[in-house]
């Protein structure tokens, strides 16, 4: 509604939408309160009001540019266990969308999105490279990551990747991202509506609703009362109050478990449920006219597990057959990447910041700038 | 499925509205199945222990009406208790039994070979075996007439919102309500809303934020100074009376909506200066119960003051192993059988009540001291062994001290987390009203009410921490 309110009254600040937005649901909401009232008695016209004061808190200090802006200055990864992703997240995922879609209308807002985990993070976050790229019109960059980005992710959070106005998406998938399973960020993600019931049958499809089954709750509950969602960020303020270290998220677990850490084994399951929602974002993205470049991730072969050779041949293989069958999707195998030397990764999985610089160059240098020239090339035939 | 939880919640919607909807005999038979259905969620295996303990006791139930030959009602009686009986016992108290008799036979140098069986104890059975049971003993002893219709008896037995973790109803109480038509009033839906909210505030606010503390500190009993084991016992104080009583609550509450009274069965325990009046203020169902069917039976204080005393730790000591199958429990009720005897003697020189502000300072510091005395028993209570309890004792004892993140980590959390509960608690102490709240001015109520709802929604966890009185 935000989005709409903005566009009708050709409001060019989130924050001003937003408010617009705020007035124009709670002149609705007082509307009903008003209707309502007369067939409300006694004490039941008391919970009627108490209902529209909760909502007027919702709209004012919960779901407000108030709202994220103190969750992104309360909500440090020190505090809340998350290792630096709340910031991304609050500030990406509502600021610079919004900021995107209101500043201009019609046509894409951005050439190139990567989307992805910490990993992709780790490899775009620095975007001076653009200036150097040789290309004759700056590409527009954008990147959307956050840590434990997982393939559900990838629907959950299409919404607002859909609102950065993308022509291209890169998706950077290694074996990590696709052979892995970790739900506990899946309640901070943005509300889903209905699309929720159909974000569920995928785990029920999958046979993982019992492992997801609290996080899967705790989204629902979110979505029904919004300041539950955002109920871990006041939970840590609480505990820092009282002088306790923030619980160590699984992020912090990676990251001191360096030396040890290893890729899970390949399991089959795990990769169908992860590949059937990298399947569905790529249909969604096709509808939406957006393109798709795959990259084969890669990681730090310290992290390499038993079966990596045989793990990461059937990934390339899936992943191939997959873009094969998407008109809209290229897949871009490692071997056609830059190669990461032993000494170029940081831990396990995240590439250091000169390796992400070489990377870049050579990606956009022998990939992207090619395929945006000969995208454009098309279009003015 | 909790009822902090999403599934209760869908649950409870569904059958709400069937209900409002529906007729009486619907109601009823809706309620059944949906009571069922709410016990099957946790093991649908244990269903039948419900069931059976529902036939033979219906059947016990109409037998002793009908019969006036002694033996005979002594027979169905027989029946009954031992069926409720020995359903609790295989289930809660078989390897109890078995590892202490081995643990004896080992004391005494007899190396006895004994067999622990891995049993799953179900959800709630203390509680549903003596509600059942007080309905034959009260036929047995006329003073109530039997259920005709089976399904409404068996409404009784599985009333959902009691059935696992109580109050263990009377039948005199509850099954009248269930076999005649309800009306449901205004002053049912509101009173029993406010009891949901004040009851989820009581259990995610209070009993699960303080229950991480309270597990943190026992988890390392072995290096804490005694502040922080007083400042842990203070913190599971208010963790089992938020937990329990929250639950109560929120079973009062739902009944409310569905137009069914039952028991109060938490009041002010900690406002109290004596064992006694804590028995009458905590978990009342359960001690009436006990003074009922055990300690009235075996005698009570008829037949002298050795009897009494001990008619009054049996008591007391059973009452503790209905807690769990666990030496702790025992000597938990032992600590409380003990201390009823002692108020018993010393009641006489310390039951002055002075007038004025002398009084109520001298009431004050009475319960102060004797919340000191509770405090000490769940001390007992939650340790998770003897010699953990060894531990924080010795603790206590020998090293009162209090450091600077003693203090900031458990004190203030404490404070934090059960100031709004006191305050309230006092409010409703001082008027003598458990809804007191519900008649302050709108000025005052509204408030009250958001910082109760924003406190569930902020720091609340819904449907992760199981209630504590569940495992009994």
């Amino acid at each position: 509604m935000t989005e709409w309110i903005g566009h009708m009254l050709s409001i060019e600040s989130y924050e001003l939408a937003y408010y617009a937005a705020a007035l124009i649901k709670l002149a609705i909401a007082l509307g009903i309160v008003l209707l309502l009232r007369r067939f409300f008695r006694g004490r039941a016209k008391e919970l009627l009001y108490l209902a529209f004061i909760v909502y007027l808190i919702r709209l004012l200090f919960f779901m407000s540019p108030y709202g994220f802006t103190l969750y992104v200055k309360a909500a440090k990864s020190e505090l809340t266990g998350f290792e630096e992703g709340i910031t991304i997240y609050e500030r990406d995922l509502y600021k610079k969308p919004y900021k995107a879609y209101f500043s201009s209308t019609g046509g894409a807002m951005v050439d190139v999105l990567a989307v992805g985990t910490s990993q992709t993070v780790a490899l775009y976050k620095q975007r001076y490279f653009l200036n150097r790229s040789g290309y004759e019109e700056n590409v527009i960059f954008n990147l959307f990551g956050l840590p434990g980005f997982q393939p559900v992710d990838l629907m959950l959070y299409f919404e607002h990747i859909k609102r950065f106005r993308p022509s291209t998406v890169l998706l950077y998938e290694s074996a990590l991202d696709l052979n892995y399973l970790m739900f506990e960020r899946m309640p901070m993600a943005p509300r889903q509506g209905l699309y929720l019931a159909g974000f569920v049958s995928g785990f029920l499809k999958h046979g993982y609703i019992s492992e997801a089954g609290e996080e899967l709750k705790s989204l629902a509950i979110g979505e029904l009362l919004p300041e539950y969602k955002y109920s871990y960020i006041y939970k840590a303020m609480t505990r820092r109050l009282f002088g306790h270290k923030s619980s160590v998220s699984a992020f912090s677990d990676k990251e001191e478990a360096i030396p040890s850490f290893k890729i899970p084994e390949l399991d089959i399951k795990r990769l169908d449920f992860n590949l059937s929602y990298v399947e569905e974002f790529l249909a969604l993205c096709r509808g939406e006219g957006i393109e798709v470049i795959i990259l084969e991730g890669t990681y730090n072969p310290v992290a390499r597990s038993e079966d990596h050779e045989y793990a990461t041949g059937l990934i390339r293989q899936r992943l191939e057959s997959l873009a094969a069958r998407y008109k809209n999707t290229r897949f871009i195998p490692a071997s056609a990447l830059y190669r990461f030397s032993d000494s170029e990764w940081k831990d396990a999985t995240h590439a250091t910041e000169m390796a992400a610089y070489r990377f870049r160059t050579q990606l956009f240098n022998e990939h992207i700038i090619p395929y945006l020239k000969e995208r454009k090339a098309n279009a003015n035939r | 499925m909790l009822f902090n939880s999403l599934e209760f919640l869908i649950f409870f919607i569904i059958v709400y509205l069937l209900y409002r909807v529906s007729g009486h005999r619907f109601q009823n038979r809706m309620l059944l199945l949906a009571s069922y259905f709410f016990y099957g969620c946790w093991d649908w295996r244990f269903l039948g222990l419900i069931w059976l303990s529902t036939v033979v006791d219906y059947l016990c139930g109409l037998k002793l009406h009908s019969s006036n030959d002694p033996a005979r009602r002594r027979l169905f009686l027989a029946i009954s208790l031992i069926t409720n009986l020995g359903i609790l016992a295989f289930f809660k108290y078989f390897n109890f039994f078995a590892e202490s008799l081995g643990g004896l036979f080992g004391f005494f140098g007899f190396e006895l070979d004994y067999v622990t069986l891995n049993i799953i104890l179900p959800v709630g059975i203390s509680f549903y075996t003596f509600q059942t049971m007080s309905y034959t003993i009260d036929i047995y002893r006329k003073q109530l007439e039997p259920a005709r219709d089976f399904f409404d008896f068996a409404l009784f037995v599985a009333f959902f919102p009691q059935l696992v973790a109580g109050p263990i109803e009377r039948a005199r109480q509850l099954l009248p309500q269930i076999t005649a038509p309800r009306i449901v009033t205004d002053d049912q839906v509101y009173k029993g809303l406010w009891l949901i909210l004040w009851g989820l505030f009581k259990k995610v606010f209070i009993a699960d934020n303080l229950a991480r503390i309270v597990d943190l500190v026992f988890a390392s009993s072995g290096d804490l100074s005694g502040g922080a084991v007083l400042f842990a016992s203070y913190a599971f104080a208010f963790q089992i009376y938020g937990d329990f009583s929250g639950y109560s609550d929120i079973a009062r509450g739902i009944s409310k909506l569905m137009g069914i009274e039952i028991m109060v069965n938490f009041r002010f325990p900690y406002f109290v200066t004596n064992p006694r009046d804590f028995w009458r203020n905590w978990h009342i169902s359960l001690s009436t119960w006990l003074r009922d069917y055990l300690y009235i039976p075996l005698g009570g204080s008829r037949s002298g003051s050795s009897a009494f005393y001990k008619n009054l730790m049996i008591t007391m000591i059973l009452g503790g192993l209905w807690h769990g199958a666990a030496w702790t429990f025992v000597i938990w009720g032992l600590f409380h059988g003990i201390i009823l005897c002692l108020h018993r003697v010393i009641e006489p020189y310390i039951s002055f009540s002075p007038a004025g502000l002398f009084g109520r300072l001298w009431f004050f510091l009475r319960v102060i001291f004797f919340f000191h005395v509770t405090c000490l028993g769940w001390l007992i209570f939650r340790a998770g062994s003897m010699s953990e309890l060894k531990q924080m004792l010795y603790a206590l004892l020998s090293d009162i001290s209090f450091s600077g993140v003693t203090l900031r980590y458990l004190g203030l959390q404490v404070a934090f987390y059960a100031a709004l509960l006191i305050v309230v608690q006092i409010y409703k102490f001082y008027k003598k009203d458990m809804y007191a709240v519900l008649w302050l001015p709108r000025y005052l109520r509204w408030p009250l009410f958001l910082v109760i709802i924003y406190s569930i929604l902020l720091f609340g966890e819904f449907g992760v921490q199981q209630f504590i009185y569940f495992q009994f």
